[in-house]
């Protein structure tokens, strides 16, 4: 039971809420929409008929087509590189006695915290077919002339966005495991099962929907995915879609907005629609999607667990390798050469200084850069915690009508690729340029908070659930208003929640890369940014020296989180 | 003067009607206990008197002025009501001190700080938590979180307090305790008070009246000692306490009296409650502690021999159970059971205590 009515005052924060949803979400991506039928190049110009022409070019341009088919390879190829590994590292702790599993399971989530910028330049500092420090081993142990592995190209990418995406396959498969009933197993087992014919048998046909969706999942972030194409993939002139609709914003003049539109649309429609067949044919995404948001602990050793004997350790070794060699070290080249200047070989430690972070905060884009993305981060991530622990308020705690509606609009957003609500963004905010939006950092505020709601409900909406029903009633019996209610009562209930969701929203804020591209102007760059330009003009010890900042923020920002205030962030 | 009014109250979730056209009155500065088990429909009455759920039926008149109507659609919220409130999970703040919690209701009123300040004191007073103003309520007890929260619901000296099963998580010894305070405490400030509960034993000790309730309706109500010794149904004769109940058929009955017969023929006179007809089947109940041992009067009416098969001690009185020529029987008695010489009891139930209802309940 719980309470009836909250008056006037819930029904217009559940309005101002409403109408601030459809604002942020739906108004830009159906401007988008709309705008990509028209004929005019941009949405400056007035008028333009109707027509599919920008689709039409989407789909018969022989680059385009080719970019299209260079997405499906992508995607595909990072599903099965993620599934592959995600799976067996989940199983290998879920169902053996394999040794050292805090550490296993600490590293294959490492990908979560760093962002997959970063993950891709550290691998191009081990790779590259020049200055790769594996590629330099490699050569002198081999003896070779030229490097023999070049990271710039399809394979490449493949590699560094599978290995992001290790952490969600992770996870996801993990959980399933976990939720399979010991019993079925153990069934199989008094039947004269063996190990692995029951993990063929039972366990895996149990888990085949989950790993399904994660596959699905996984696809559509590949679909949409920016970063890591724009820098393992473009300098070979390998495109995808997401890097394709960068190049018509940035190099074509003048540029040809309503085809960045349709490609944009486009690329929404494909996510929706896989997600859509996936939700079909295996039940819903949610429950699988929500998976981040909670606090899985390290997996305890399980019945019907398989023992490998001294098998254990080398299987153990191997993985660990493997995680420390793909994740770790790439991290640890970007951290060692942002001291090293100037950074002509990496081998040599005698160029170890300093140089690099004085010539950093010497130069004022840099500066610029890691103030604004601070204040950006630290306002947004508490606009971003108010509107979702609201938005979750109205959902959990009250009757309201179109409480569905609000929850559906705020996660609607995580179908949604980086780059589409970009664009979507660009075109209404150029639409409306007298709202002063339109090259400032306030439309940076908006893309940010916008773009992860799903993750700020997810993270804040476990908060208010959990207080009992009564505290809220025993507060109205007084004669409180709701705003005291939420400000007395709710808030101060769900701090802890709530605070921590604001660490989570920090982080993701402070090293977003896909819409930041697209919506900075000169003046507002971000930190993401920053890295981004110095890489384009070749300032290698620059870009090294902003990465390892942003590195350190966010490690200090978990650790104060972890260690002062006793918060574990989940969810990123 | 009547403080609360409900008429014809009906409350449903979905297709389940939980409460189903009841009326009752709250004199002013007088305790009603609404009793019955979980499912009654008690508690949604209670809620819908504080204005936490809408009605589906009827109305509710708080000190004359309706505060909520089906018909004519008024509702007024419950943060208008003027009522105070305790709650079964106590639901105190655990984020803020006893002072604070109790302070709450006063900052919604706006008060100056001094009188505030001097409000909780006088309110943590008498609730006997003069000590604790500035305690975190998490380091509370479960007996003085229960008197923060009641603390709570008195500081601004509302019309009505609500209690929502404000005892049922307290061990049975501060229950006694708490219950034995709020009881002079509601005496001395003349509170007009609403109890919900399903024990009834807390239900005697404390109310003015009782209405007790099954499946969504009244089915008895008055004073404890009306309710407890004159149930009116079957159902609240064996709600309010012990009972033994026999099944007997009416011979006849005369000047307001039943002759019934039981099994064996034993014979019993009994007062006779309307709607009890000669020739029905009837059931015939009597409380364990008016059932007599000793006395062996003329009439050879209401007698019973029994033989005794177990014997309890709780302390304040013995319990034995018997077997007789009608069945089972209970006896409370503080003294030791007489028994003759071949180890049979004679029993006797007097005319005044016994009970007869007619079997249309199981």
């Amino acid at each position: 039971m719980s309470t009836k009515r909250k008056g006037i005052q819930t029904t217009l924060l559940a309005l101002a809420i409403g109408v601030l949803l459809l604002w942020l979400v739906v108004l830009p991506l159906g401007l988008m929409f709309f705008g990509s039928f028209t004929s005019s190049h941009s949405p400056l110009e007035a008028g333009g008929v109707l027509t599919l022409e920008k689709y039409r070019l989407a789909y018969s341009d022989p680059e385009l087509r080719r970019a299209w088919w260079n997405t499906i390879l992508f995607s595909t190829g990072t599903v099965a590189f993620a599934t592959m590994f995600g799976l067996l590292i989940a199983v290998f702790l879920s169902r053996t006695d394999v040794p050292f599993r805090g550490t296993i399971e600490t590293l294959t989530l490492l990908p979560l915290a760093i962002p997959p910028y970063l993950l891709a330049i550290g691998w191009i500092m081990l790779l590259n077919p020049t200055i790769g420090i594996m590629n330099r081993a490699l050569m002198e142990w081999l003896g070779l002339r030229s490097a023999p592995i070049s990271i710039y190209g399809m394979a490449g990418m493949i590699f560094v966005e599978g290995l992001y995406h290790l952490p969600v396959v992770y996870l996801i498969v993990k959980g399933s495991l976990r939720s399979v009933d010991p019993a079925m197993e153990e069934v199989a087992s008094l039947s004269g099962a063996g190990p692995l014919y029951i993990f063929r048998r039972i366990t895996l046909p149990l888990a085949r929907p989950v790993i399904l969706a994660a596959m699905v999942l996984v696809f559509v972030r590949s679909v949409g995915s920016f970063a890591i194409p724009i820098y393992i993939g473009s300098r070979k002139g390998i495109n995808v879609i997401s890097t394709k609709i960068y190049d018509v914003i940035s190099e074509t003049f003048p540029t040809n907005y309503t085809l960045a539109a349709a490609l944009s649309a486009s690329l929404l429609v494909l996510a929706a629609l896989l997600l859509l067949a996936q939700r079909f044919f295996t039940g819903r995404v949610e429950r699988y999607q929500i998976v981040g948001g909670r606090g899985y602990s390290s997996g305890q050793f399980m019945k019907g667990a398989a023992g490998l004997g001294n098998l254990r350790f080398l299987i153990s070794g191997g993985i660990l390798t493997f995680l420390f060699v793909t994740l770790v070290l790439p991290v640890g080249m970007i951290v060692i050469t942002s001291f090293q200047s100037p950074l002509i070989d990496l081998f040599d430690f005698s160029s170890l200084s300093l140089k690099n972070y004085v010539s950093l905060f010497n130069s004022p884009l840099n500066g610029r850069a890691i103030r604004n993305s601070l204040l950006l981060s630290f306002v947004g991530a508490g606009l971003g915690v108010t509107v979702s622990a609201l938005t979750s308020y109205l959902i959990h705690r009250t009757r309201i009508r179109f409480r569905a509606g609000l929850h559906f609009l705020s996660i609607l957003p995580g179908v949604v690729p980086g780059v589409t609500l970009a664009v979507a963004f660009l075109w209404t905010y150029l639409t409306m340029k007298w709202l002063g939006i339109y090259g400032t950092l306030w439309i940076l505020l908006i893309a940010y908070v916008t773009r992860f709601l799903p993750e700020a409900t997810r993270a804040t909406q476990g908060g208010i659930q959990a207080i009992h029903s009564q505290l809220e009633e025993a507060a109205r019996i007084t004669g409180a208003s709701l705003f005291r209610i939420l400000r007395r009562i709710i808030f101060p209930l769900a701090r802890e929640n709530l605070f921590s969701a604001f660490l989570l929203l920090f982080m993701i804020y402070l090293r977003e890369f896909a819409m930041s591209i697209f919506l900075t102007a000169h003046g507002n760059e971000v930190i993401s940014m920053a890295i981004f330009d110095a890489w384009r003009n070749a300032n290698l010890e620059g870009a090294m020296a902003v990465s390892t900042v942003l590195v350190g923020i966010l490690m200090i920002t978990l650790a104060v989180s972890r260690w002062v205030f006793r918060i574990r962030v989940t969810g990123l | 003067m009547v403080a609360v009014e409900v008429k014809n109250l009906v409350k449903r979730y979905g297709a389940v009607q939980a409460v189903g056209g009841i009326s009752f009155e709250i004199e002013k500065g007088t305790l009603k206990t609404l009793l019955g088990p979980s499912g009654c429909g008690k508690t949604s009455t209670l809620r819908c008197i504080a204005g936490l759920e809408d009605l589906d039926g009827g109305e509710i008149l708080l000190d004359g002025k309706l505060v909520a109507s089906q018909t004519s659609g008024v509702f007024v919220h419950p943060e208008a009501r003027g009522l105070g409130m305790v709650f079964q999970s106590y639901a105190v703040w655990p984020h803020m001190t006893v002072a604070e919690n109790i302070m709450f209701p006063l900052d919604v009123l706006g008060l100056p700080r001094m009188e505030k300040i001097k409000r909780v004191r006088e309110v943590l007073k008498q609730v006997g938590l003069g000590d604790k103003e500035e305690r975190d309520a998490t380091l509370l007890s479960g007996g003085e979180q229960q008197r923060v929260a009641l603390a709570r619901a008195l500081v601004q000296n509302p019309k009505i307090i609500l209690f929502d099963e404000p005892l049922s998580n307290l061990d049975a010894k501060l229950r006694r305790e708490m219950r034995g305070e709020i009881k002079s405490l509601q005496k001395t400030l003349g509170m007009t008070a609403l109890y919900v509960t399903h024990d009834q034993e807390e239900a005697l000790f404390l109310s003015d009246e009782i209405a007790l309730m099954e499946h969504g309706r009244i089915v008895d109500e008055g004073s404890p000692y009306e309710v407890y010794e004159n149930s009116r149904t079957f159902f609240s004769m064996n709600f309010m306490g012990q009972c033994n109940v026999w099944k007997v058929v009416v011979k006849e009955i005369r000047d307001g009296v039943a002759i019934v017969e039981g099994s064996l023929g034993a014979k019993f006179e009994s007062p006779a409650p309307r709607g009890v007809t000669a020739g029905m089947t009837a059931w015939l109940a009597v409380r364990p502690h008016h059932v007599e041992s000793f006395v062996a009067p003329a009439s050879p009416m209401n007698r019973l021999q029994g033989r005794l098969v177990l014997t309890s001690f709780l302390g304040n009185y013995f319990e034995y159970r018997l077997e007789t020529e009608v069945g089972p029987l209970i006896l409370h008695s503080q003294r030791p059971l007489a028994k003759s010489e071949d180890g049979s009891v004679s029993l006797f139930l007097p005319k005044e205590y016994l009970r007869l209802y007619p079997q249309d309940a199981p």
